[in-house]
């Protein structure tokens, strides 16, 4: 009896091992050859989401590109089946006003939707629901999953399954998503705004399992605003800002046409300089070793890495956000812990990974209040300029370039000498990353700052002509350009310039 | 930073609400002075000096350093008006409870000095309590459990939006700084403007989340019932 119940238990093992691909095969509709669907979303009479002729096939990948904006979201709820397809009513007016663009009506004029679907969004908060990775893992996949093989999906250590998710960095966050979404069995993936996140290793693994599922039979979407991978997709689809079709109208532009140089003099003053900085969690984890570099003022500065590789951390040490456990810091020549916190606050400006945490104001009138309070004039008029809205809009009903344009511009003071912007161009399109270069080039051409751009979009830094900084193994090692960092003996095992285009 | 949870942190937490619930019950009550009478103050008083100390130190193993240190600055703050009222009205031989004839003087300084360390006991079994409720114990209970789980990680999502509030309003200057050796404005000031904006800003920023959170678990509660078939 123990033989066959070891034998069954080993069965259970291979069958759960294989379980993805095997059970995908039975979800996946055979006998639907051709499937385009057209429908129409609606709040409140309005039609606010227009989706015409798209091809979800199986076994092929349509990718999607264009305007970036919250209807992107909806859109993936609708095809995932995440939001309801006719209006919920809330007896509570507050909650049926909160709950408004969640709840309209769909109108499928053709075709059918997926059987099931997965959707993941560019914000990875988003998509992870519980307080820590095992209770994700464990509610989130099917049956017979073990969640050492959901997180050897993505490479992520084991060791995370005991962490709370919010204390994850951002690449991490997003690598648990997706790993979850591909351990779940689905007729159709929705992936939309990931890559930002991805190092090289995320992409490769990202590409591979999305092969696999399109081999699986599964149908997948690729919504990628502001990049793509190469050589995936089957069908382009674009979206307007309202409606999605075949026929390339109202598009915006590519990144980089039409965007200004950043120029710069050479002035050679020191900014920030690090020397054998070293940083610990608290449990003891080494996060940064022996830190040192040494960042000059009206230079832009890349700062690239693996996901978890402590490239915030390095930012939040600059802030004095936390303190290092050994070695000096010095902004711009003073060491940075006998400086005072206006005097950092004036001269340094943040732009974190999730701006809507850093907007401590309600609405565009407060700001300008504010503004006016404290005589900062350069906020006013670059306001004016650059985020001309109502007094009353509220923060909340920001779009992602305005929460950083307004992050941002409230930072900003006739002081500013460095701007630290961590993943700057996540949740943009490529008009968006455009007039966020534009502003930034008003910037830099105004007060000469320096920039620090934490990213893996190697393709922007090498446009931006930056300076690399690359942090690995807890240290951080200089180049001169993007092209330097490429002919390191190791980068190509961390970079991938042409895949990541 | 790296916030990681001990083994048997993650057991408390995969047992049931309801086993869960009725042990913080129990802990609760056992704290509070029901049938204590005037001969028997004595054995509640060494009950207490007894269990709040263990309490003390289970919490701190479940919430951390920081959380505990929050968790102690709550009950501090609330002995200030406690002993503002208690000790006048106990010098003045007033009885503070109706439910006990103490005679003494002794006996009533000795139930007055028990009401803080009550309420250590409850602030950590209460702090316990949340730590190790998982918003996953609701989701069995239907439509109600998952508004209940939404809640819950509202709360939750919330807390973990203190960090990044708290550090925005130090970069602005709004929030005592570690590193900072020379203070202009005393750092309780600072602290008290501070807290109204965290509690706004991480507030707000729940509510944006919830809609989203609240389609999201219900298509959690649909998958976890098929998987239960």
């Amino acid at each position: 009896m123990r033989g066959e119940s070891n034998r069954s238990q080993f069965e259970a093992h291979i069958l759960a091992y294989q379980a993805p691909s095997t059970l995908l095969n039975r979800i996946v509709p055979q006998n639907i050859e051709l499937n385009t669907v057209t429908f129409s979303y609606r709040v409140e009479g309005q039609c606010i989401l227009r989706c015409e002729r798209l091809s979800l096939l199986p076994g092929k990948v349509s990718e999607v590109s264009g305007v970036e904006n919250d209807r992107l979201r909806l859109f993936g709820g609708v095809l995932t089946k995440v939001l309801p397809s006719s209006r919920i009513d809330f007896r509570e007016p507050h909650l049926q006003s909160l709950m408004a663009d969640y709840s309209g009506t769909l109108d499928i004029e053709q075709g059918v939707l997926p059987v099931s679907g997965i959707y993941v969004g560019p914000d990875p908060e988003q998509h992870l629901f519980f307080t820590y990775v095992y209770e994700e893992l464990q509610c989130r996949l099917p049956k017979r999953s073990y969640p050492f093989d959901v997180l050897g999906l993505f490479r992520l250590d084991d060791r995370i399954l005991n962490r709370r998710c919010f204390s994850l960095s951002g690449g991490e966050k997003m690598k648990l998503a997706l790993a979850i979404a591909f351990a779940t069995p689905a007729a159709c993936y929705v992936f939309h705004g990931a890559l930002a996140w991805l190092d090289k290793n995320g992409r490769t693994l990202f590409r591979h399992h999305m092969e696999s599922k399109k081999h699986d039979g599964a149908a997948i979407l690729f919504i990628e605003t502001s990049g793509h991978l190469n050589g995936v997709s089957d069908f382009q689809f674009w979206f307007d800002g309202v409606k999605i079709s075949a026929e390339k109208t109202n598009i915006p532009p590519v990144v980089g046409k039409g965007c200004p140089v950043l120029s710069f003099t050479g002035d050679a003053e020191e900014l920030v300089s690090m020397s054998q900085v070293a940083f610990s969690a608290y449990d003891g984890t080494a996060i940064l070793k022996e830190v040192t570099c040494q960042m000059d003022r009206a230079a832009i500065f890349g700062l690239v890495g693996e996901n978890g590789a402590g490239k915030s951390t390095l930012a939040k040490l600059i802030l004095r956000l936390v303190l290092p456990n050994g070695g000096v810091i010095t902004l711009m020549r003073q060491p940075l812990q006998d400086l005072s916190r206006p005097y950092i606050r004036d001269h340094v400006t943040y732009l974190a990974q999730f701006p809507e945490s850093q907007v401590t104001l309600s609405n565009i009138d407060q700001y300008r209040k504010q503004f006016r309070k404290t005589q900062n004039t350069l906020a006013l008029s670059l306001m004016g300029r650059w985020l001309e809205l109502g007094g009353t809009h509220p923060v909340s009903q920001l779009s992602a370039l305005q929460f950083k344009l307004l992050v941002l511009i409230s930072g900003i003071t006739q002081d500013s000498r460095l701007l630290i912007l961590d993943e700057p161009t996540w949740g943009l399109d490529g008009a968006g990353v455009d007039l966020l270069l534009k502003f930034l080039a008003e910037v830099v051409d105004e007060l000469r700052v320096g920039l620090l751009l934490i990213s893996h979009d190697l393709p922007l830094l090498r446009m931006l002509d930056s300076k690399i900084w690359w942090l690995r193994d807890g240290m951080v090692e200089s180049f001169s350009g993007v092209d330097a960092l490429l002919r390191h003996p190791l980068a190509h095992l961390h970079f991938d310039l042409a895949n990541d285009q | 930073m790296i916030n990681r949870l001990p083994r048997w942190h993650r057991w408390l937490r995969e047992r049931g609400a309801t086993l869960k619930i009725a042990l913080a019950a129990v802990v609760i009550g056992a704290l509070f002075p029901l049938g204590v009478s005037e001969r028997t103050l004595e054995a509640h008083a060494l009950r207490l000096l007894f269990m709040v100390p263990i309490l003390c130190v289970i919490c701190f193993l479940v919430v951390g350093r920081t959380t505990f240190k929050t968790m102690l600055v709550g009950w501090l703050f609330g002995l200030i008006p406690y002993a503002v009222f208690a000790i006048p009205l106990t010098l003045s031989g007033v009885n503070l409870t109706p439910h006990m004839a103490l005679h003494s003087g002794s006996s009533r300084w000795l139930y007055t000095g028990l009401f803080p360390p009550r309420m250590l006991g409850i602030f950590a079994a209460g702090t316990i309590l949340f730590a190790i409720l998982s918003p996953t114990n609701f989701l069995k209970l239907g439509r109600v459990g998952v508004g209940m789980t939404v809640v819950l990680r509202a709360f939750e999502f919330a807390e973990q939006q203190l960090a990044s509030a708290i550090d925005t309003l130090r970069l602005q200057g709004n929030w005592p700084d570690s590193g900072m050796k020379r203070r202009k404005r005393p750092a309780l000031i600072i602290l008290v403007k501070g807290c109204v904006i965290i509690v706004i800003v991480c507030l707000r920023n729940a509510i944006l989340w919830s809609p989203w959170a609240y389609l999201s678990f219900k298509a959690i509660d649909k998958q976890l019932w098929r998987k239960s078939q």
